[in-house]
C-alpha cells in the first residue's frame, strides 16, 4: 500500500501548478548564479593576481591581530561600526564617550593616535590592491595576542553583540590574498583532495541551499491544504490506510520530488568539469551524489517537515510565515561563515566558493553533525505530524461543526 | 454605510485580525534584528524598503480568503450586495491597515532621530506595500491558490535583493534613492494588478 | 461474526454541550433511518460509529469489533460524510483509484470493483471526467460508490439526499436499498420521506436522545386513529395550535388547511385520516413522546 501510494503523491505532485513553479524557480536561480560558470585553470607564474584562487588557510596570531585591529581602525575612522546580532546588519551610533575609549583601545593596540590614521590608511593603500584586501595596520611592539583580545573584548562590550571584535569573528575576518605558492597549494586541493566536482558541486550546494531553504515550504503547504479544500479529509480519514503510510508515503514523495530536479541540476557542475578536460585531474564522478544526499537532502528534509507540521496542525499558511522567518535569519547569520568552513548549526551552512577545501576538512565534522541533526528532526517533525493527523482522525484538534462559525457570520455579508 | 462597516467588522473578527496581529509582531521585532534609531538616510531607506514594506505580503494577499470555499462562495455570490464591494472593501481595510501601521513605523524612527524626508519615505514606502500586495492579490487571483499567493511576491522581493536595479529597471522594489520614479512605476502596476486580481477571481468562481 | 451494530449507553459532549446521551440502539442487516432534525445528534453518532470521532463513554461494537479498534472498524466500515467531495482536478476514476488505495485494495481488485461500481451507480461513462465537472447528484452517487468501494459490512450515509432533485432523491433512495440487500446501510436524513419510502427500521433521535426505535409501522402505530384535517380560517389557526399538536399546514387564501392530532373528533368538520410518518415524526418531536417506545 505505500509504494502504492507514494507513486500516486509522486503523480499528484507532478500535475500540481505550483511544482512546476518550484521547478522554474530552481532552473532560473541555478542559471543565473552557475549557469556560465568557469572551471578554474591552474595558476601560472607571474600573474597580475591570484584573486580567483582564495585566501590563505593556515593564518597566524599575527595575522588575526592586524586585519581585526584594522578593521576596528577603519569603523572608527569613518566613524561606522555595523554588528551582526541576528545576521542583518545593525549600524550603531557610538557616544563620544564611547567613541573616545575605542581611540584609547587603538593607540594601545597600534600606536596610532587619532589624527595620524588617517595617513595610515592611505599609505596601506599606495601599496595593496582596495579590491583584494581588506585594511591592516601595524602593531604596537611587544603586543601579545592576550593583551590584544582582551582590548578587543572591551571593544566588542562597547559597540554590542554581533560585531566584528569577537575572537570568533576576528578569525573569520582574516582574509590574506594568496599568492603564487598559496595559489599552487590552493588549487592542488581542489583538484587532488576534492576531485575537481567536489568543490564545485559544494559550489552548488551551497548557492541551491539558499533558495531550497524555503520553497519546498510552497509545495508542501499547498498539498497539505489541499485535503481540506477538496473537503477530502473524511473520506481519507474513514480509510483503512494507517496515518504512518498515509502521512509517511506523502512526505517521502514529497522529498522525492524535490530532489529530483536538485539530483539533475547537480549534475551539469560535473559535465563542466569534465568538459574542462583539465590535465592530471583525478576527477570524482560522484560528487554531485555524496552532496546532494549529505548536503541538501537534510535541509529539503527538514522544509518538507516543518511545512507538514504547521500545515496539518493549524490548516493555515502559518507553516509558510514560519519558514519564511527562519529561512530569513538563517540566510542572514550564515553570511559571516560565507566562505565555508564555519557551519555551525545552519539550516542553511555556506561555502561560496569552489575552494577551501581546508576549511571545508576543518569543518567537516561540524557539518556532518549539522546535518544528521536536521535529518533526525525532519524525522522528528514527521512523528509528531503523524501523531496530529492521529488525533485530527478520531475527532481531535478539529475545528468543530459543518460549516465553522466563522463562515456562518461572514456569509450574512 | 452600514453594509460596508457591517462588511469591516466581520471581516476584522474573524479574518483580519490575525494578519493584523502578526504584522504588529512584524514591525515590533524589529530593533531586535536591524537598528531603527540614528540611522542615514540610506539606512532609514533600507529599513522601510527591505523590512516594514514586507506587511503589504502579509496584509493583502488573504483578502479572497474568506471565500476559500466553494459551498460559501455559492451563498455569498448569490446575497445582494456585490461580492467586488466585499473585496473592495477589504482591500480598502488591508490599505488602512498598512498605512497606519506604516505611518508609526516611521514616527517611531523620526523620534529616533532617523535621517529622512518624512512625505517622500512615506509614499515611496507605501508604493512598494501596494506593489507586493498588488502581485500577491493577483498571484493568488490567477492560480486560486494562498500559497502561491505569498510565493509570487516573496519572489518578487528575493528578485528586488539579488538581481537589484539593474536588471529590473524601473520595476525595482528598493528604488528609494536610486531611482525615485521606480516607485510611481511599482504602484500603478501595484494597483493595475490588484484590479485585475478582483475582476478576475470574480470570474474564476 | 453477525453482521450488526451494538450500542449501550454511548455518551458524547462537546465541551459542556452534551451531543448524544445514553444512547441504546440495535442495528440489524438492511436499511436503518436515523431520523432527527438539524443538530439532533445524527452526524455525531455516525462519526462515533464511523471512528471519525472519539466517544466519551458507553460501549459501541460493529459486527463484534468494539469501536476503539479503529483500523479494524476501518476495514469493514464505509462512510459518506455530509459534506465532501474530491480532489477537483482527479478525474472520477483516479479518485476512485486513490481511495481505492487507501482501502488497502490490491490493484487486481482495483481493476475489477471500480469499473464496476462506477456501472452500478451510473457513472461509467463519466470515468474520465474531471471531480469538479460532476453535479451535485453525480457527485453522490459517486460518494457512495466510494464508500462501497472495498465492500463493507456496515455503509454509514449521512444526510445523502440533501441538496438533490426529487429525481436525483428517488434514484438515490433505490440505489441505496439495493445496496443495503447484503449489509447494514444507515442513513441519516431529517427529511421524513427519505426514510419512509426505504427503511425498515427507524429511529428518531433528538437533543442526543434517541426517541423512538422500530418499524415503521411501529411508528404509524403512535399516533394511528388520531390524525384529523381540518380547513379553518386563520383566526381558528391560533385556537387549534394552542390545544391540538399540528402536524403539517398549507395555507389557502385566507384559509389554511391543516393537519393535527387528537384523541376524540375536535369540532365538526374535522376530518379523520391516515396516519404518516410526518404526523408520527412531529408528535415525537413535539414532546408527546416522553417515554421512548422500543
Amino acid at each position: 500500500m505505500f509504494l502504492t501510494l507514494f507513486r500516486k503523491e509522486c503523480a499528484q505532485t507532478v500535475k500540481s501548478l505550483i511544482y512546476w513553479l518550484y521547478v522554474i524557480c530552481l532552473v532560473v536561480f541555478f542559471n543565473t548564479q552557475l549557469g556560465s560558470q568557469y572551471i578554474l585553470t591552474p595558476p601560472q607564474e607571474g600573474q597580475d593576481s591570484y584573486y580567483d584562487y582564495g585566501f590563505k588557510t593556515d593564518i597566524t596570531e599575527q595575522d588575526i591581530m592586524e586585519t581585526g585591529a584594522g578593521t576596528l581602525v577603519w569603523a572608527y575612522y569613518y566613524d561606522n561600526y555595523v554588528t551582526y546580532p541576528v545576521g542583518y546588519a545593525k549600524n550603531v551610533t557610538l557616544s563620544e564617550e564611547e567613541k573616545d575609549e575605542i581611540a584609547d583601545i587603538i593607540y594601545e593596540l597600534t600606536g596610532l593616535k587619532p589624527d595620524e590614521i588617517e595617513a595610515d590608511i592611505a599609505a596601506y593603500f599606495e601599496e595593496h590592491d582596495i579590491e583584494a584586501s581588506p585594511y591592516e595596520v601595524k602593531l604596537r611592539d611587544g603586543l601579545t595576542y592576550d593583551e590584544f583580545l582582551k582590548y578587543m573584548d572591551r571593544a566588542a562590550e562597547i559597540v554590542g553583540p554581533g560585531s566584528d571584535y569577537t575572537e570568533e569573528k576576528l578569525k573569520a575576518n582574516v582574509r590574506i590574498p594568496v599568492d603564487y605558492e598559496g595559489a599552487k597549494s590552493n588549487y592542488s586541493d581542489l583538484t587532488e583532495k576534492d576531485g575537481l566536482t567536489g568543490g564545485y558541486t559544494r559550489l552548488f550546494c551551497d548557492y541551491m541551499g539558499v533558495i531550497l531553504g524555503i520553497l519546498p515550504v510552497f509545495v508542501t503547504a499547498t498539498r497539505m491544504l489541499r485535503d481540506k479544500r477538496s473537503r477530502m479529509q473524511d473520506l481519507i480519514y474513514a480509510r483503512r490506510a494507517s496515518s504512518c503510510t498515509v502521512m509517511g508515503s506523502r512526505y517521502l514523495a514529497l522529498v522525492c520530488m524535490h530532489m529530483l530536479p536538485v539530483l539533475i541540476l547537480s549534475f551539469l557542475p560535473t559535465v563542466n568539469c569534465i568538459k574542462a578536460g583539465i590535465e592530471g585531474v583525478n576527477l570524482d564522478y560522484l560528487a554531485w551524489l555524496k552532496y546532494d544526499m549529505g548536503w541538501l537532502l537534510p535541509m529539503v528534509m527538514a522544509v518538507i517537515a516543518v511545512g507538514m507540521l504547521c500545515t496539518e496542525l493549524t490548516e493555515t499558511a502559518l507553516a509558510v510565515l514560519v519558514q519564511t522567518v527562519w529561512w530569513f535569519v538563517s540566510l542572514m547569520t550564515g553570511v559571516v561563515g560565507i566562505k565555508g568552513g564555519s557551519y555551525g548549526w545552519n539550516l542553511m551552512p555556506r561555502h561560496n566558493t569552489e575552494l577551501n577545501y581546508a576549511g571545508f576538512a576543518d569543518g567537516f565534522r561540524q557539518l556532518a553533525a549539522n546535518r544528521i541533526f536536521y535529518a533526525v528532526l525532519s524525522l522528528a517533525l514527521l512523528a509528531l505530524t503523524i501523531l496530529i493527523y492521529e488525533r485530527k482522525r478520531k475527532g481531535h484538534l478539529r475545528r468543530r461543526g459543518k460549516i465553522s462559525g466563522n463562515h456562518k457570520n461572514s456569509v450574512k455579508v | 454605510m452600514g453594509k460596508y462597516l457591517e462588511i469591516t467588522k466581520i471581516q476584522l473578527k474573524y479574518n483580519a485580525w490575525q494578519h493584523v496581529l502578526i504584522s504588529i509582531l512584524l514591525l515590533a521585532a524589529s530593533p531586535l534584528v536591524l537598528g531603527i534609531s540614528n540611522l542615514d538616510a540610506a539606512q532609514s531607506a533600507k529599513v522601510l524598503e527591505t523590512y516594514v514594506a514586507l506587511v503589504g505580503i502579509l496584509l493583502f494577499v488573504p483578502v479572497f480568503l474568506p471565500e476559500q470555499d466553494r459551498n460559501l462562495w455559492d451563498v455569498i455570490k448569490t446575497h445582494y450586495t456585490k461580492i467586488t464591494t466585499v473585496y473592495l472593501t477589504r482591500i480598502l481595510l488591508s490599505f488602512l491597515f498598512s498605512a497606519l501601521l506604516i505611518l508609526v513605523f516611521l514616527l517611531v524612527m523620526q523620534a529616533g532621530n532617523c535621517e529622512m524626508e518624512p512625505v517622500k519615505y512615506y509614499f515611496g514606502t507605501m508604493a512598494e506595500v501596494i506593489a507586493f500586495g498588488g502581485l500577491g492579490v493577483f498571484a493568488y487571483a490567477v492560480t486560486d491558490n494562498l500559497i502561491v499567493g505569498y510565493m509570487i511576491p516573496l519572489g518578487y522581493y528575493a528578485a528586488g535583493i539579488s538581481a537589484g536595479y539593474r536588471y529590473m529597471k524601473k520595476f525595482y522594489p528598493f528604488g528609494m534613492l536610486t531611482d525615485y520614479e521606480t516607485k510611481y512605476w511599482i504602484l500603478v502596476a501595484g494597483i493595475i494588478l490588484m484590479a485585475c486580481g478582483v475582476l478576475l477571481i470574480r470570474k474564476r468562481r | 461474526m453477525k453482521t450488526e451494530i451494538v450500542i449501550k449507553g454511548l455518551n458524547k459532549s462537546y465541551g459542556k454541550k452534551r451531543a448524544l446521551k445514553n444512547v441504546d440502539l440495535r442495528i440489524e442487516k438492511g436499511m436503518f433511518g436515523l431520523l432527527g432534525r438539524n443538530g439532533a445528534g445524527k452526524t455525531t453518532l455516525m462519526k462515533v460509529l464511523s471512528t471519525l470521532l472519539e466517544k466519551d463513554s458507553g460501549k459501541v461494537k460493529v459486527c463484534g469489533i468494539p469501536v476503539e479498534h479503529a483500523s479494524d472498524i476501518r476495514k469493514i466500515t464505509g462512510y459518506l460524510p455530509q459534506e465532501f467531495s474530491m480532489y477537483p482536478n482527479m478525474k472520477v476514476y483516479e479518485a476512485m483509484d486513490y481511495l481505492g488505495v487507501l482501502s488497502g485494495l490490491t490493484k487486481e481488485q482495483r481493476r475489477e470493483r471500480i469499473p464496476m461500481l462506477l456501472k452500478r451507480v451510473n457513472l461509467y461513462d463519466n470515468a474520465g471526467t474531471k471531480v469538479r465537472a460532476l453535479s451535485g447528484g453525480m457527485k453522490r452517487r459517486l460518494g457512495i460508490a466510494q464508500a462501497i468501494l472495498h465492500d463493507p459490512k456496515v455503509l454509514i450515509v449521512d444526510e445523502p439526499t440533501a441538496g438533490l432533485d426529487p429525481e436525483e432523491r428517488v434514484r438515490f433512495r433505490n440505489l441505496l436499498s439495493e445496496i443495503a440487500e447484503d449489509r447494514i446501510v444507515i442513513l441519516s436524513t431529517h427529511i421524513v420521506g427519505d426514510v419512509e419510502a426505504t427503511c425498515e427500521e427507524i429511529s428518531v433521535i433528538d437533543e442526543g436522545k434517541i426517541l423512538f426505535r422500530g418499524t415503521v409501522e411501529k411508528l404509524l402505530s403512535l399516533v394511528d386513529g388520531r390524525v384529523y384535517r381540518a380547513e379553518v380560517s386563520r383566526k381558528e389557526l391560533d385556537r387549534i395550535r394552542s390545544s391540538y399538536n399540528v402536524t403539517s399546514m398549507i395555507t389557502l387564501g385566507n384559509n389554511v388547511k391543516v393537519r393535527f392530532l387528537a384523541d376524540t373528533q375536535p369540532f365538526p368538520g374535522a376530518r379523520h385520516c391516515d396516519a404518516g410518518v410526518e404526523d408520527a415524526y412531529m408528535y415525537l418531536m413535539q414532546g408527546e413522546g416522553e417515554n421512548p417506545c422500543f
